[in-house]
């Protein structure tokens, strides 16, 4: 989860301008990982402060212009980070789950329409990963294409994922209803025998 | 449906082996006694006929040696004297063997005869018209088929057993295909009554006289009076007196050997009924398969149908074949018991058409019968059987009352049999009627087979606790 | 388009002892020529029985499925088995192969029983077992191969004679992700290229995301319904 890995991988292949790197990176995220040029200059500058990259200091007029470059540091940043797997687990921070949190002792019905509703976005959204996927994968293999269609694919595992927990929280939420319906009953009983 | 017939069957097949052998073996089984048997009795009536029908000819009555060592010669014009009796005829016979170049070339019923009187008996049809001189030595007159047979002609010589040893003739003539040719089934030669005597060592003697009787005499008033006159020193018989004796000691052999044949075939359809019903059974699954992938029902039973039929009638060439085999076996055992002392033989055990059609339709015939029950049920596979995992696939429902109608046919076939064994022990009246014993025997027989076919499936393919259609509510119309 | 297929108020009920059970509880339904149609929902919601029916394997108790606007319950076996055999591939749960035949034979076996075995159907059936990544195994029997591999066999046998309608239940099931990939590819490629109309029952998501529609059946009725590419993208 990183737009300064991305950067510093983009640069190790060759120089560019900033331009060029939002494009590049644009075709190997492919669209599901929106960055802008904002968070793009944003991090140029702290790698060039940490001196993982240089600017080339010939053509200065204007930052768009300026290319740049990867420093010996910078590749041994990239290679170490390409070889040690990633320690954080995704953090589920899901606003759905905040809402859910102060939303489920209040109206049950309301919660599971919106859990129905996150689902069908889900599946609509998957569904068109999944065409994009297809159609990639009938265009024949590039390097750069097999990377679109893996980063496709955690889009794709990540969403599935979510919407087995959605149907999950579902199933769970109706099971729990029952339970509470019939201790109510339950109750109201051994109220009706005192 | 060839090809699937090929990938579908024959793959079974090929992979249960067993009990495919099994079931054509069922088929072999039966059909090896059914052919046996028809061999057998064909060519005991066949001789049978031969024998007392063509060479008694216009004869009512025969004068028979009570000795080994034949009649003396002026027997016949004694019997000739006697009222009633138009002629008396002479007649030496005896088996003998042929030889041609020196080779074996069967055994001929031969006929020394005395040309003018045996006329009066038998009217031969000589083909080219020579026939024998009296008292012409050497000469000899076979009929035309033995002789196309061994490939022999007027003029030609051949080698006869004697009691001297060989003794060479010359075939003067031939016996055209009527009358008396037809005599011991073509295998019959006739020659001067006083050259067979010559060798025959029977010099003076006879060993029959075939007496022919005034018109409208009875048989056995004259037989009396020659009885009478006789006193003894032979026997007097009716050809058919003696025909029905044999008949009765040939028909009882007969009934032994239908029973074989009977239980034979309930075996193999025994057989043949459990392991049919099994291997289409164990294909439900498949089949539901193929309905599924939209085989329609009509070339299901087909599949199942042709499979019998083609299992059934690999089983019937063996059965032929092997039956074959044994009605030689038998009829030399059952010949060397009891036919040769009556004077027959059973010399062609040719296949005819009619026997080899029997035997090879049967099989087919029997398997496709037996495989009409499971070909039926697997027409009501519905396609969605094959979706059941096999625990949970339908399986035939026993029917208690099927049960228990088996159950009792077996008991009262098993229960028959045994009154049967104990009555005939006890009451010997009884036993002496070969054909009520038979029949008897046949039925309870038949009741018990068919009781423990019935049977079968209930013990092997239901297993207990199975409840049958309960488990697949399935309903295909 | 003209429907290809219409389920028409559908209940299928299974007597368990005394108690009936509606495995399909009133579903109506139509599939345009050409749709892909992934049907979702819990185990036991009834999504196999709808896909028998609408195969022609079982007939509803009440309501109607229609084929090309032909009434399956006004047909009798032989125009049924045609059904089955000419324009329904159905990829089986269970694979349902039998187990004397080698897989190609399995997979030539429908051609067989619809009498269209001929050297191009058979070169077609070829690629297929080519597609389904089996071209090594094409001579192994079933209890030669991995419940995948047999899963492939299913596959490719009901793809095979190019039926107009694929019933595909549970396709991948035993298969591991990046092979089920590959047979998704395959059947939206049957779609893509031959315009065939596709029904799909799939648990997991991410499958059901190759349909253009994805229904959702629970105690036997269609729970929800929803249209691919309705979405902004995430
Ligand atoms: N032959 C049958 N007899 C009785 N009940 C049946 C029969 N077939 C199916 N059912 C019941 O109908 C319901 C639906 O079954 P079905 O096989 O369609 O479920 P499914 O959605 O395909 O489930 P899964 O995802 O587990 O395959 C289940 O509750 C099942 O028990
Ligand atoms: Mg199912």
């Amino acid at each position: 989860m990183s737009v300064k890995h991305g950067l510093l991988g983009l640069l190790a292949r060759k120089p560019q301008n900033g331009y060029e790197l939002k494009n590049a990176f644009d075709e190997i995220a492919g669209g599901f990982w929106d960055v802008n040029f904002g968070q793009i200059y944003s991090t140029i500058d702290r790698l060039v402060k940490d001196g993982l990259i240089t600017a080339s200091s010939e053509d200065a007029e204007g930052v768009e212009r300026r290319v740049y470059q990867i420093t010996q540091k910078g590749i041994q940043e990239f290679k170490d980070w390409l070889d040690k797997p990633s320690a954080k687990v995704r953090p589920l921070r899901d606003e759905i789950f905040v809402k859910l949190a102060f939303m489920y002792p209040f109206d049950k019905e309301a919660i599971l329409q919106l859990l129905a509703e996150q689902r069908q976005l889900y599946l609509a959204k998957m569904a068109e990963l999944t065409r994009k996927k297809y159609l990639l994968s009938r265009q024949g293999g590039s390097r750069d294409m097999l990377m679109t269609d893996l980063l496709l694919d955690a889009a794709l595992f990540h969403a599935e994922a979510d919407v087995k927990w959605l149907e999950h929280c579902e199933a769970k939420l109706r099971g729990f209803e029952s339970i509470q319906r019939e201790e109510a009953l339950e109750n109201d009983e051994i109220g009706l025998d005192q | 449906m060839l090809t699937l017939f090929k990938t579908f069957n024959l793959r079974y097949l090929a992979k249960h082996k067993l009990r495919i052998t099994t079931i054509i073996f069922g088929v072999t089984l039966g059909i090896i006694m059914v052919v046996a048997t028809a061999l057998v009795n064909q060519s005991i009536l066949r001789s049978y006929h031969s024998l007392v029908d063509t060479a008694a000819g216009k004869t009512g009555l025969q004068v028979l040696s009570n000795t080994r060592s034949g009649l003396p010669a002026s027997i016949a014009d004694e019997v000739a004297q006697i009222k009633g009796v138009k002629a008396a005829v002479p007649v030496v016979r005896s088996d003998v063997f042929a030889f041609i170049n020196g080779k074996q070339a069967g055994s001929l019923l031969v006929y020394g005869i005395d040309r003018k009187k045996d006329t009066n008996a038998r009217s031969y049809e000589f083909s080219a018209g020579r026939q024998f001189r009296a008292g012409e030595p050497d000469a000899i007159v076979l009929t035309k088929a033995w002789a196309n047979e061994k490939g022999l002609k007027t003029g030609d010589h051949i080698n006869i057993t004697g009691s001297r040893g060989f003794k060479e003739f010359k075939i003067v003539d031939l016996l055209s295909d009527t009358g008396p040719a037809h005599a011991n089934l073509g295998s019959f030669a006739i020659m001067d009554i006083n050259t067979a005597r010559g060798l025959l060592n029977k010099a003076g003697k006879i060993d029959q006289v075939d007496v022919v009787l005034e018109d409208g005499e009875k048989p056995n008033i004259v037989q009396d009076r020659i009885k009478h006159k006789l006193d003894g020193r032979a026997e007097v018989e009716i050809p058919a007196t003696r025909g029905t004796e044999v008949q009765r000691s040939m028909e009882s052999m007969s009934i032994f050997l239908d029973l074989a044949a009977m239980i034979s075939i309930f075996v193999g359809a025994f057989i043949i009924f459990n392991n049919l019903e099994i291997s289409v059974e164990e294909r439900r699954y498949g089949i539901g398969t193929l309905r599924a992938l939209g085989l329609p029902r009509k070339k299901i039973f087909t599949l199942v149908i042709f499979e019998a039929i083609l299992l059934g009638f690999i089983g019937s060439i063996f059965g032929v074949a092997i039956g074959t085999l044994l009605a030689n076996l038998m009829s030399t055992a059952f010949a060397d018991a009891i036919l040769s002392f009556e004077r027959i033989r059973i010399t062609d055990l040719g296949v005819t058409p009619q026997i080899f059609i029997l035997g090879i339709l049967m099989g087919p015939v029997m398997a496709a019968i037996a495989s009409m029950g499971p070909a039926m049920r697997m027409l009501r596979v519905a396609p969605l059987e094959a979706l059941r995992p096999f625990e949970t696939a339908w399986r035939p429902r026993p029917k208690t009352w099927k049960l228990v109608v088996s159950a009792l046919i077996l008991v009262i076939g098993v229960g028959s049999l045994l009154i049967f064994v104990y009555v005939l022990e006890n009451n010997d009246k009884l036993s002496q009627n070969m054909q009520l014993i038979g029949n008897f025997i046949l039925a309870s027989i038949f009741l018990t087979f068919l009781g423990s076919v019935l049977l079968m499936p209930h013990l092997f393919l239901y297993p207990s606790g199975s409840k049958g259609r309960a488990h697949l509510p399935y309903e295909w119309p | 388009m003209a429907n290809k297929v219409e389920v028409k108020d559908v209940f299928k009920t299974y007597k368990r002892g005394k108690a009936e059970f509606h495995a399909l509880n009133g579903i109506s339904l139509s599939i345009k020529e050409g749709e892909f149609l992934a049907v979702m929902g819990p185990s036991g919601s009834g999504k196999s029985t709808l896909l028998h029916l609408i195969g022609a394997l079982d007939k509803p108790t009440s309501g109607e499925v229609f084929i090309d606007g032909v009434s399956l319950s006004l047909l009798g076996d032989d125009a049924l088995s045609q059904i089955r055999r000419e324009k329904v591939g159905f990829i089986f749960q269970q694979f349902n192969l039998l187990p004397t035949l080698t897989a190609r034979e399995n997979i030539l076996l429908p051609l067989r029983i619809a009498g269209k075995s001929s050297r191009e159907t058979e070169r077609y059936a070829d690629e297929v077992i080519e597609a389904v990544g089996l071209t090594n195994w094409s001579s192994n029997l079933p209890e030669e191969m991995s419940g995948g591999q047999m899963q492939r066999v299913g596959i490719a046998r009901a793809l095979a004679i190019r039926p107009s309608i694929i019933l595909a239940d549970e396709p991948t099931g035993n298969l591991d992700s990046k092979t089920s990939e590959e047979i998704l590819n395959l059947l939206k490629d049957c779609q893509e290229q031959f315009k065939q109309t596709i029904i799909m029952v799939i648990h997991d998501a991410k499958a059901a995301a190759y349909g253009d529609r994805i229904i959702r059946l629970k105690d036997g009725q269609i729970d929800e319904e929803v249209e691919a590419y309705s979405a902004n993208l995430i």
